[in-house]
């Protein structure tokens, strides 16, 4: 059975539920609507007394019912059900009073939650069936959003396995850090890649807004071009560039603003660029290599180019990444000032440039920096409001700090919680650019292994719960990255869903119960080294 | 006409048969070389692995997981999967004991490639781990590797003992130096590191001094589930500290490059330990911490809390009355000298490149890069090693420092590659 985004409709009683009053309910079926997960979501206030009106033009309609679980116990919902015609099947409870409530408090993604919890308990169907390996099918198109250096090398290595790919180009309108800075290193670079794109006979372009919505389809992921006709996929590779965050103090620059001004020589000759430039890194938030070694080429370029005074201003010197070592020595070398600074730095802009305080690590004394026309301050790169509505019509999750992958460690390097979706570049993780060729390559054999039905064997480590042991408190619901928990109504025991659990061994380890064991393994064990089970 | 080997489904019968004829040698058995065995293998390709060791795993087998109430993505729990999946796998071979000694082209396709091997005096084929040797050897020469057979390690002096108790046969200690030839379509090298060797320069008086230990050594403790040396004579060890960047960001007394997972492992460490003994007190001596993983900020900011975090590179180590060891260090906040005791000192060696670069650089026809590591540049056709003309690919940290789960992205690389170029081929 397919079926697509359902209609809901949420009866709340104003008797039982003490929440009324804290929920606004106009609100919440606002945002359920607006998350797009639900064609229609109808709230019914005081459901138990007043069954008029709205219930009427529900009729005939595929109806979910949610409603608090002591209507249900009062058989009033089984009267309107019957008035209605609905079957029992048709109605599912959410307890207003923790659940919906929990959500609201909850703030950040009630609607996904909600949605989550709703498919998780298995009263509506997710958007898309899951899909089983088997379906991926390899010799279809595969489509990679994203033309950004990581989207274009994942386009051009798919291309050489002879598998056609769209390519759904995304940058023009905001160029990421990461580009720019592979634009200031290697000047024609991203151009050559889109030329080779260009000439593949088996890759073809696609403006931004060239595909809408999207179908569940038979194993694959169907798209409606702009004229009109269906496109389907067999796979997506999700390789959107990142973009970065405004500086966070006025009249600073980022870096993607500031190569912006390098890309036009003249606004650099002019104005800004007769003091001295300061960079500060690790402002607020921790500045990892890749932006590390960003910034300094920037700052050499900055100095050698307009022999602009550079100082950066830094906490830690991110080298991680090979050659970066060399990079900073060379740099310190050249007369790049670099100032370890100790805590934060009280930053003031006095009309005729900045001035910068702080302590100086080295020293401890005091350090202050006046009327530097340029500010520089990188900004956290996040994804882009389009890559985001992209990864949500197709229920890929995004992690903390915009990332399409957890922190954890994933059984391969490129997959999503979604089979049949990976992710490549820099929604990943920030990269440079080796990282992202490796990621190109090791791209291809995710998408092999998740073929290959011998590549996971999971049958073996699929979650078993323990009936008489499980509480139903759905922990383990909330904690798989993956929503593969989900509640076997009928046994009143959790259940890992086959198709989708990877049997990264999360749920048993968070079970309060203990009731979660992968195979035969028990919790302490498996806190000690089965976390994440390959 | 080349066809793609990532449409499975498409592969005739015959080339899939081809395919399995196919035999893959791959040069390291680490958590790099595994990766790449075992998923060639779930191709149903075979591979053969040697590896210079007497156990499969590389280094990184020797290493403990760092995971306090919730896991700290070490990727150490990786490897024991990987060795446990080779174990499984009926496609793989390997030899153990053994180094490559020469390449040698064959006419019409593919290399012989000649291995030395001093087999272990165990034949880890037929022993079936009962442990009886271990019990009986007096000179503790019987070691086991997580999830491994056991070997007969150096300090063994022949005695004979274990041979009359093995109840399968499995230990022979006439061990005799063996040259064999064996055929493979395509290499793949991931011999992977050396870790830096403190005991080099005498400042750190690591090799003098018992309470002056490696991140190495620590390792190997956390992997017996032990997080401190539990030696009767060093006592209680309430007073702990790390030195970071130990043979790493210094041209002069070691590499240049920053070795890139000793941050990262130091700092997990540290707070397993803390968790494990809450009272004593860990400095962790620093010149910058390196960025890693995305949870960083937060594990770094709440390690802040517990552990306390010196900005200096320490001079020299030296030993005080009661011979612990004393940390000289210029402190930063008055630029004066201070001397420190601690009962442990932790030296977090890093990533060096191998010893045998250049050796294996000869053999299989590949360049060392300037810091001594092993690359493909003259002949690369694809990153991941030299790939498509000579199917001689290269991943792991034979390559650059990388931590574990690197490795294994990089190792998906090579095994996509190899499978191209064997996919070229049929
Ligand atoms: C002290 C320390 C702690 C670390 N802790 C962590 C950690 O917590 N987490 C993490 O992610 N990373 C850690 N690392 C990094 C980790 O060790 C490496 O990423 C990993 O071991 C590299 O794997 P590899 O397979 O490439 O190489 P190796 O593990 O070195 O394996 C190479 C194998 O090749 C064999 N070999 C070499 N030459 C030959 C030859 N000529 N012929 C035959 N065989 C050969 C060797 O015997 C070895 O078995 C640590 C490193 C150090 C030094
Ligand atoms: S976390 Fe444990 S007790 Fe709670 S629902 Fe899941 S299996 Fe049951
Ligand atoms: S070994 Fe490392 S990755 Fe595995 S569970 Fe332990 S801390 Fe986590
Ligand atoms: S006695 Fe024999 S079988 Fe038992 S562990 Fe030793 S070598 Fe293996
Ligand atoms: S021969 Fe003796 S010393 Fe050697 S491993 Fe056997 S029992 Fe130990
Ligand atoms: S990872 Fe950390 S400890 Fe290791 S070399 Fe780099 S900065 Fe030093």
């Amino acid at each position: 059975m397919k079926m697509g985004r359902q209609s809901i409709a949420i009866a709340i009683c104003d008797q039982q539920c003490h929440s009324k009053g804290r929920l606004d309910y106009r609100n919440l079926s606002e945002r359920l609507l607006k998350s797009s997960l639900f064609k229609e979501v109808v709230i019914l206030e005081k459901a138990c007394r007043d069954r008029n009106g709205k219930l009427d033009g529900l009729k005939g309609k595929k109806v979910l019912f949610g409603g608090c679980p002591f209507l249900e116990e009062s058989g009033l919902y089984e009267k309107t059900f019957q008035d209605l015609c609905l079957k029992k099947a048709d109605f599912f409870t959410v307890d207003i009073k923790t659940e919906i409530f929990d959500l609201y408090e909850g703030k950040e993604n009630i609607e996904e939650n909600l949605y989550r919890k709703l498919v998780a308990s298995g009263n509506i169907l997710a958007r898309r069936e899951p899909f089983e390996e088997d379906i991926i099918k390899p010799d279809q198109k595969a489509l990679v959003y994203g033309s950004g250096f990581s989207g274009l090398k994942a386009a051009l290595r798919l291309a050489a396995e002879s598998i056609p790919v769209d390519i759904v180009e995304t940058h023009g309108a905001s160029l990421s850090p990461g580009y720019l800075s592979m634009i200031l290193a290697e000047p024609g670079m991203i151009t050559g890649l889109l030329e080779a794109a260009r000439k593949a006979e088996t890759i073809t372009l696609l403006p931004q807004k060239a595909l809408k919505e999207v179908t569940p389809g038979e194993g694959g992921f169907i798209f409606r071009k702009a004229g009109g006709e269906k496109q389907e996929y067999g796979t997506i590779i999700f390789a959107p560039e990142r973009e970065e965050r405004p500086a966070g103090e006025i009249g600073a620059l980022n870096l993607t603003q500031l190569y912006a001004r390098i890309g036009s020589q003249e606004a650099l000759k002019t104005g800004a660029w007769k003091g001295e430039t300061v960079f500060i890194l690790d402002h607020k938030t921790e500045t990892g290599p890749e932006i590390f070694s960003d910034a300094i080429k920037a700052a050499e370029y900055l100095r050698k180019m307009h022999c602009a005074e550079v100082k950066i201003l830094l906490r830690n010197a991110r080298v991680s990444i090979p050659g970066l070592q060399e990079l900073y020595d060379d740099c310190r070398q050249a007369g790049i000032i670099f100032i370890k600074y100790e805590d934060s730095l009280y930053i003031k802009n006095s009309g005729s440039g900045f001035a910068i305080t702080g302590v100086d690590l080295q020293t401890s004394g005091q350090f202050i920096i006046k009327d530097t026309a340029g500010l520089i301050i990188p900004g956290k790169t996040i994804l882009s409001p389009q890559a985001r509505e992209f990864a949500r019509s197709l229920n890929l999750r995004i992690y903390n700090d915009d990332y399409s992958q957890s922190d954890s460690l994933w059984r391969l390097p490129n997959e999503s919680n979604r089979p049949g979706i990976f992710v490549a570049g820099a929604a990943k993780g920030n990269m440079d650019k080796r990282a992202v060729e490796e990621d190109a390559e090791s791209l291809v054999f995710s998408l092999r292994q998740r073929l290959s039905p011998a590549g996971l064997r999971v049958e073996e480590y699929i979650p078993q719960v323990d009936k008489d042991k499980c509480a139903l408190c759905m922990t383990c619901m909330r904690v798989c990255p993956f929503g593969a928990m989900v509640k076997d109504a009928l046994y009143r025991v959790a259940k890992a869903l086959k198709s989708t659990c990877r049997a990264c061994g999360t749920c048993a380890a968070e079970c309060p119960a203990k009731a979660i064991r992968i195979r035969n393994l028990e919790y302490e064990s498996l806190i000690s080294g089965m976390r994440a089970l390959a | 006409m080349v066809k793609s080997l990532l449409q499975k489904q498409c592969l005739s019968h015959e080339r899939q048969k081809a395919l399995e004829s196919k035999t893959v040698c791959v040069v390291g058995a680490g958590i790099s070389g595994l990766t790449v065995a075992n998923s060639l293998a779930n191709e149903g390709i075979r591979v053969f692995v040697i590896d210079k060791n007497p156990f499969p795993g590389g280094r990184s087998v020797q290493y403990g997981c760092k995971a306090t109430d919730s896991c700290l993505q070490c990727g150490v729990c990786l490897v024991r999967d990987a060795v446990a999946n080779f174990k499984k796998s009926s496609l793989i071979d390997a030899s153990f004991s053994s180094t490559p000694r020469a390449l040698h082209r064959r006419e019409n396709d593919g290399y012989d490639i000649e291995v030395e091997t001093i087999p272990n005096p165990i034949d880890w084929r037929s022993c079936t781990e009962c442990g009886e040797c271990r019990e009986v050897c007096p000179k503790n020469a019987v070691k086991s590797i997580p999830g491994w057979k056991y070997y007969i390690s150096e300090h063994c002096d022949r005695c004979g003992k274990c041979l009359v108790v093995c109840p399968v046969g499995a230990i022979n200690l006439e061990r005799k130096r063996q040259y064999e030839t064996f055929p493979a379509l395509s290499v793949v090298i991931s011999s992977g590191f050396k870790p830096f060797d403190p005991a080099v320069n005498l400042k750190w008086g690591y090799g003098a001094n018992p309470r002056v230990i490696t991140g190495s050594d620590l390792e190997s403790l956390f992997c017996r589930e032990k997080f401190l040396p539990s030696d009767p004579e060093l006592k209680d060890l309430k007073k702990i500290a790390f030195i970071l960047c130990v043979g790493s960001r210094n041209i002069v007394e070691g590499e240049r490059h920053c070795s890139r997972v000793c941050c990262a492992y130091s700092l997990r460490m540290a707070n397993r330990i803390k968790e494990e003994y809450p009272d004593t007190e860990i400095d962790i001596y620093y010149m910058d911490i390196q960025y890693f993983g995305k949870s960083f900020s937060s594990f770094w900011a709440e390690l802040k809390r517990k552990i306390n975090f010196i900005r200096s590179h320490p001079i020299s180590i030296s030993i005080d009355e009661q011979e612990r060891p004393l940390v000289r260090y210029e402190s930063m906040s008055d630029l004066r000298c201070r001397e420190e005791a601690y009962d442990l000192v932790v030296l977090a060696n890093g990533i060096c490149p191998p010893d045998n670069g250049e050796e294996l650089a000869e053999i299989f026809g590949l360049d060392l890069e300037a810091g001594g590591f092993l690359s493909a540049a003259t002949n690369a056709a694809s990153n991941n090693g030299s790939g498509r003309d000579s199917g001689i690919f290269l991943t792991g940290a034979c390559r650059r420092p990388m931590g574990i789960a690197e490795c294994v992205e990089s190792a998906y690389g090579a095994a996509a590659g190899v499978l191209r170029y064997l996919g070229d081929k049929v």
